[in-house]
């Protein structure tokens, strides 16, 4: 569900910065990479640290929007 | 801890470009949620400590520096690392977890501290180059396959993330005023693993500011009339995609 939740937020950060068509490339990266994919099958904090690393992203890229 | 860094430097930006209040307001949210971490562990320890102490991480970079400990981090390196803390855990005491825990804490960290007080400008330079690029390495999980097809596949993917990334580095480098937040963690990340031991999973967090590089990268080298080969997909570009293509103008 995580690699899902980190999907839809790197789709975000891609469309602010490049665009519509490369934050669907982007989204469709992040889950076919696959150090993503073996770390939502470890208990290791990196996957929920990595979720909430990219949504304050987001939030930093939407603060500084004009 | 990558996620406290970012509260002030949010806070910042607040301050600079919006009301005050929304500034306050996401130091208020901060606060929020520290504050039960914070009561939680002073109920525990009787000590005032947002997260433990990280000792083990100082003294196994120390030996990284010094070349004790590969930057791997294996099995075997684990080993390495117990059998160099031992004595010191061994001399730690407590009734509870937390206690004992914390008593390696006083008994580690200043052996820790003495360690990397060793480490001298040359081993950091001759090491420097390897311990980065160990850290942004692909971090695959099980190690056990690190060989297997799955793991040169996952390289490849990775090569290619931090190809693309870099490309988009340079862009967002030269447009810095609007691309900074992407370079933030990153940068952040490298630093902090400069001091504390280096580790690829430890980049992980950091990865998805690559891909927001590396869709720059795509939407600077290959702007849309190269992409009309590739389907068409609903949905309308970003007032920032739309910034980026008037700025490429």
């Amino acid at each position: 569900m995580l690699l899902g939740v980190l999907a839809w937020l790197i789709y975000q950060i891609a469309q602010r910065v490049a665009g519509a068509r490369e934050a669907h490339m982007a989204a469709f990266a992040c889950v076919l990479y696959l150090p993503f994919v073996w770390l939502t099958n470890m208990e290791l904090t990196e996957t929920l640290a990595t979720v909430l690393c990219a949504a304050v992203l987001l939030m930093l890229i939407e603060a500084d929007r004009p | 801890m990558f996620a406290y860094a970012a509260i002030p430097v949010a806070a910042g930006v607040l301050i600079w470009r919006h009301p005050r209040w929304m500034a306050a307001l996401v130091l208020a949210g901060a606060v929020a949620v520290l504050a039960p971490w914070l009561a939680r562990n002073y109920d525990l320890s009787g000590q005032a400590r947002l997260a433990g102490g990280n000792s083990a991480s100082l003294y196994a970079s120390a030996m990284q520096y010094k070349g004790e400990l590969g930057y791997a981090f294996d099995r075997a390196e684990l080993d390495k690392l117990r059998e160099a803390t031992e004595p010191y855990v061994k001399q730690a005491h407590g009734d509870t977890t937390v206690e004992r825990e914390i008593a390696v804490e006083e008994k580690l960290g200043p052996a820790a501290r003495d360690k990397l007080g060793t480490v001298s400008p040359g081993d950091v330079l001759r090491t420097l180059p390897k311990r980065v690029a160990y850290l942004w390495g692909v971090s695959d999980y099980p190690q056990v396959g690190g060989y297997s097809v799955w793991h040169r596949i996952a390289q490849l993917e990775h090569i290619l993330l931090l190809a693309l990334a870099a490309v988009g580095c340079w862009f967002a480098v030269r447009d810095l005023r609007r691309f900074w937040p992407l370079l933030v963690y990153p940068v952040f990340i490298t630093c902090a693993h400069l001091v504390a031991h280096a580790e690829a999973r430890y980049s992980v967090p950091a990865r998805p500011a690559l891909f927001g590089l590396a869709a720059l990268a795509v939407a600077r080298t290959l702007p849309a009339g190269r992409l009309q080969g590739l389907p068409r997909w609903r949905g309308k570009a970003s007032h920032g995609a739309e910034l980026s293509a008037t700025a490429h103008r």
